[in-house]
């Protein structure tokens, strides 16, 4: 008796379990076909760090002071800095090998000037190594405010550009 | 339109057989040559169906798991996915192990397709619609299905690797086991029709179909052709989390299309042959024999389906004390009513 | 050329009927790049050797040439599945290094944080144990849920996985905007989930059968062993360092600890299941009661601690992470000891083993939930 007993209710779990696929089966996906939709990342979403540009003269606003690079665990950061006729200096060339860098966002938090962001670009799949090695061009952030998304679902443009946080 | 092509295909069917029957040469090559053409025709019905049914099968999987499946490959939904895995299949290289046993390992594939082959002849997809209908029908069934596991077992030692080999064991174990409550409890479907032939078992089924008279036989045929069909919760052959891939886990390109076939043309087989023990096959109101056929066997297919999304995998020595001491007295006893009821009614 | 066996030995002197197999590195169900080595005798485990180390970084090396606000990313990368835990581990036992004073606010955020990242890590363990035993919708199901949690992280700190959120001396930011309103909607939603997973996987009878019996540890050998966390609670012995040693604000809050008998896969399994129930209880009393203030404490530029040696250990989703720090008064970590409950847990794989089938075996490193990066670091 005890066995058909055992053999009713377990057959009753698997109905239970049939109605829990069903169920699902009913609701929507919650996946989507990405490059038709493309996915906005959320405020915030660090994707690699990038430089930030004065939004009127389109020059990045780093001084070329070296702490984002002193701060990189992996030394990723490079530059090299030369100085303008008023005593400022700006970096000639600024490279980071992205294909080391961990995203850490170490380097952002060191730099005293707010010149250093993270990108919310995330589309960054190269086909040859090589192509992670980013360029100071490479590396500016755009002028133009980037959509970005929120936690209560809205979507809005930020600006990546000036030394204000968007 | 439809009816005046058939009309004249009709006529022309007789015509060639006319001619054929006046010289015993002739005949003998056009008895060869129609069934040929039938072989054929199995052939690309069951290769359709797989194609369609493994597309249904991500597909269905997919929506249980809130997910959208394949979408890529033309629209819309992708259906076309099939077809591009067919294709990227045979163009991979053929791969055989230098310590497989060759010839095993190469025969393998085929005698697991053609054992998928052969249970087609038996199913009525229409009044005519058989390939053969044998009087032993249900017979031939049994003893046909059980030529599935002659392919597990070759790959699983041909391959000459552990985890095939315990794939084999495993499925070996499994299917024979569960033969014998299945041929068991379609013995019950049987009795009520009086005939082994499967047409006659559908038309005994004019009334009211089996399941309402069989719903423990159905059941256990449920249950045993989870077994035979290598599905979840009763997958032992290849227990993808355990074994690796289990008996086939050495295959590929080809090879494997073979097996991935016969997997899928088995699982068209037998819901046929479910629809047709339980569900009244063909009949129906309305549309024709054959779309009648084809809904309730995909209907069934979807059921199917729908379980192996849900269950977890029972383990290999469960699996066979549920065979011994569940189902065998099941079917028994399913039996036994059935043995009653006919002597009441 | 040397033999393979001198490299990786396997065990020898095999019985008549017995077999070796090699399970893993490259095996479904090894979660990662574990080898064990089976000794089987047909389906049953004579003997299992666990065989670890594909996976190693070096991590506690390359510890000890970065500074100390460098490392903390670096520990993401042990135990990826709950990278939170083991920042937070890592940053407790800095801050007891420099008896540093961490503002109130922050200790909140970590509790709340910690919490999140627990129900985050037992979605994915209850998935992929689901998926081991071969049913592979939970899975999904699991992921679809935890995908809250990760987007409330990705809005939090900017990534999915790899956080770099917490810092010594406090966190990396506040909460953002309508982080609460979501945690809350998730805490609304989750429980009707858990049922559903209840109904679907761990009330299925195909479940209780795979499960009950199963790799049994007895309290007695899961202690002997170090077990720790749910595979602990599991046996019974009635010990969560969040309630008996509480760190950062768990002294505030209330817990549940649930705690299984028998120490078999069921129970372990049970036990980290209730443990989805229990931490989000605890982050709803969180959000009740988060005070207000400061986020991160001032540190100096350069972080360097007095020398001198710590230990310090959090309650991670798979166990207690220990932390042993020893600094010589340097910018860079003199040694850094890193204690990996999975790897501790590794070690009852051959106890637990014994006797069961291959497929138990899977079910038995499932319910343990070891993450590689973890055990080989
Ligand atoms: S994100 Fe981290 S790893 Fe990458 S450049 Fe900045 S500091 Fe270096
Ligand atoms: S820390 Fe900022 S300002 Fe200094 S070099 Fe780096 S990006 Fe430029």
């Amino acid at each position: 008796m005890r066995s058909l007993i055992d053999i009713v209710t377990g057959f009753w779990s698997f109905v239970v379990g049939l109605g829990v696929t069903l169920l699902n089966a009913l609701r929507r996906p919650v996946t989507f076909q990405y490059p038709e939709r493309y996915y906005v990342p959320l405020e915030g979403f660090r994707g690699y760090p990038a430089l930030v540009v004065d939004p009127d003269s389109g020059e990045v606003i780093c001084t070329g002071c070296q702490a984002c690079a002193r701060a990189c665990p992996l030394g990723v950061i490079s530059m090299e800095v030369a100085q303008r006729e008023d005593k400022k200096r700006y970096p000639t060339e600024w490279r980071l090998d992205f294909g080391r860098c961990m995203v850490c966002n170490l380097c952002v938090e060191a730099c005293p000037f707010d010149a250093l962001r993270m990108s919310p670009d995330y589309e960054v799949a190269e086909y040859r190594p090589e192509d992670l090695l980013y360029d100071l061009e490479h590396l500016k952030l755009p002028r133009e405010p980037i959509a970005v998304s929120r936690l209560d679902g809205t979507t809005v443009k930020v600006s990546f550009a000036g030394g204000e946080r968007g | 339109m439809l009816t005046d092509i058939a009309a004249r295909l009709q006529a022309l069917f007789d015509q060639v057989h006319l001619w054929c029957s006046q010289s015993a040469f002739w005949s003998g090559v056009f008895a060869v040559g129609w069934s040929l053409f039938k072989v054929v025709l199995i052939i690309a019905f069951m290769v359709v169906n797989v194609l369609v049914l493994v597309w249904l099968e991500r597909k269905v999987s997919a929506r249980i798991q809130s997910r959208l499946g394949p979408m890529r490959v033309s629209r819309p939904h992708g259906w076309a996915q099939s077809l591009a895995d067919m294709v990227k299949l045979l163009g991979k290289e053929d791969i055989i192990p230098r310590s497989a046993d060759r010839a095993l390992f190469v025969i393998a594939p085929i005698v697991s397709f053609t054992a998928a082959l052969l249970v087609y002849v038996v199913v009525p997809m229409g009044p005519s619609a058989v390939v053969s209908d044998l009087n032993i029908g249900m017979l031939y069934l049994a003893a046909v299905t059980s030529f599935t596991v002659m392919g597990v077992l070759m790959a699983g030692w041909g391959s000459n690797s552990k985890w095939t080999l315990l794939g084999a064991m495993r499925g070996a174990a499994s299917i024979i086991s569960y033969e014998i409550p299945m041929v068991l409890a379609v013995l019950g479907v049987v009795m009520l029709a009086g005939s082994l032939s499967t047409t006659a078992i559908v038309q005994a089924q004019s009334g009211l179909w089996n399941i309402v008279l069989q719903p423990i036989g159905f059941l256990v045929f449920l249950a045993a052709l989870f077994a035979e069909l290598n599905r979840v919760p009763f997958d032992m052959a290849e227990a993808e989390s355990e074994l690796v891939s289990g008996f086939n886990t050495e295959y590929s390109g080809l090879r494997f299309a073979f097996f991935f076939l016969a997997e899928y043309a088995n699982l068209v087989a037998l819901s046929a042959i479910g629809v047709t023990l339980y569900f009244g096959g063909w009949q129906g109101p309305v549309l024709p024999p054959l779309a009648w056929f084809l809904i309730k066997t995909y209907a069934f297919i979807v059921l199917v389906m729908w379980i192996r999304w849900t269950l977890p995998r029972v383990r290999i020595d469960q699996l066979l004390s549920f065979g011994w001491k569940v189902l065998l007295p099941a079917s028994l006893v399913n039996l036994a009513v059935t043995g009653i009821y006919l002597l009441w009614v | 050329m040397t033999a393979i066996s001198e490299v990786r030995p396997v065990p020898g002197g095999l019985g008549e009927h017995e077999l070796l197999v090699n399970m893993g590195p490259q095996h479904p169900s090894t979660h990662g790049v574990l080898r064990v080595i089976l000794r089987v005798d047909g389906e049953r485990i004579v003997e299992a050797r666990p065989d670890v180390g594909f996976l190693h970084r070096c991590f506690e090396k390359v510890s000890e040439g970065w500074t100390y606000p460098q490392v903390v990313p670096l520990t993401d990368r042990n135990d990826y599945v709950s990278a939170m835990t083991n920042e937070l581990a890592y940053v407790l036992a800095v801050e007891k290094l420099l008896g540093l004073e961490v503002p109130e606010k922050a200790q909140h955020l970590r509790v709340l944080i910690a919490e999140l990242q627990r129900v985050a890590s037992h979605l994915v363990w209850f998935g992929t144990f689901a998926l081991d035993l071969g049913a592979t919708t939970p899975f999904l199901y699991a992921i679809r849920e935890r995908e809250h949690i990760l987007d409330l992280f990705e809005a939090l700190c900017g990534a999915r996985l790899t956080y770099s959120y917490m810092r010594i001396g406090g966190v990396r930011n506040d909460l953002p905007p309508g982080f609460d309103r979501r945690t809350r909607e998730f805490l609304k939603l989750m429980p009707s989930r858990l049922r559903e997973y209840e109904n679907l996987f761990m009330k299925n009878r195909i479940y209780e059968l795979r499960s009950r019996g199963i790799g049994r540890v007895s309290a007695e050998e899961a202690v002997a062993y170090g077990a720790s966390g749910p595979t602990l609670r599991g046996s019974g012995v009635d010990w969560d360092l969040r309630r008996d040693e509480p760190y950062a604000a768990y002294d505030r809050y209330r817990l549940r600890v649930p705690l299984g008998r028998n120490g078999d896969v069921y129970d372990r399994a049970y036990c980290r299941f209730e443990e989805m129930r229990a931490s989000l209880d605890l982050i709803e009393q969180v959000l009740e009661s988060l005070p207000e203030g400061e986020v991160r404490a001032k540190v100096p530029r350069v972080i360097k601690p007095p020398p001198g040696e710590v230990y310090s250990r959090v309650e991670s989703p798979r166990g207690e992470v220990g932390v042993y720090l020893v600094s010589d008064g340097g910018p860079n970590p003199y040694r850094v000891k890193w204690r990996a409950p999975s790897f501790v847990h590794l070690q009852l794989l051959p106890l637990m083993a014994k006797g069961h089938v291959i497929a138990d075996m899977v079910a038995i490193i499932g319910s343990i939930d070891i993450i590689l990066g973890e055990v080989d670091r």
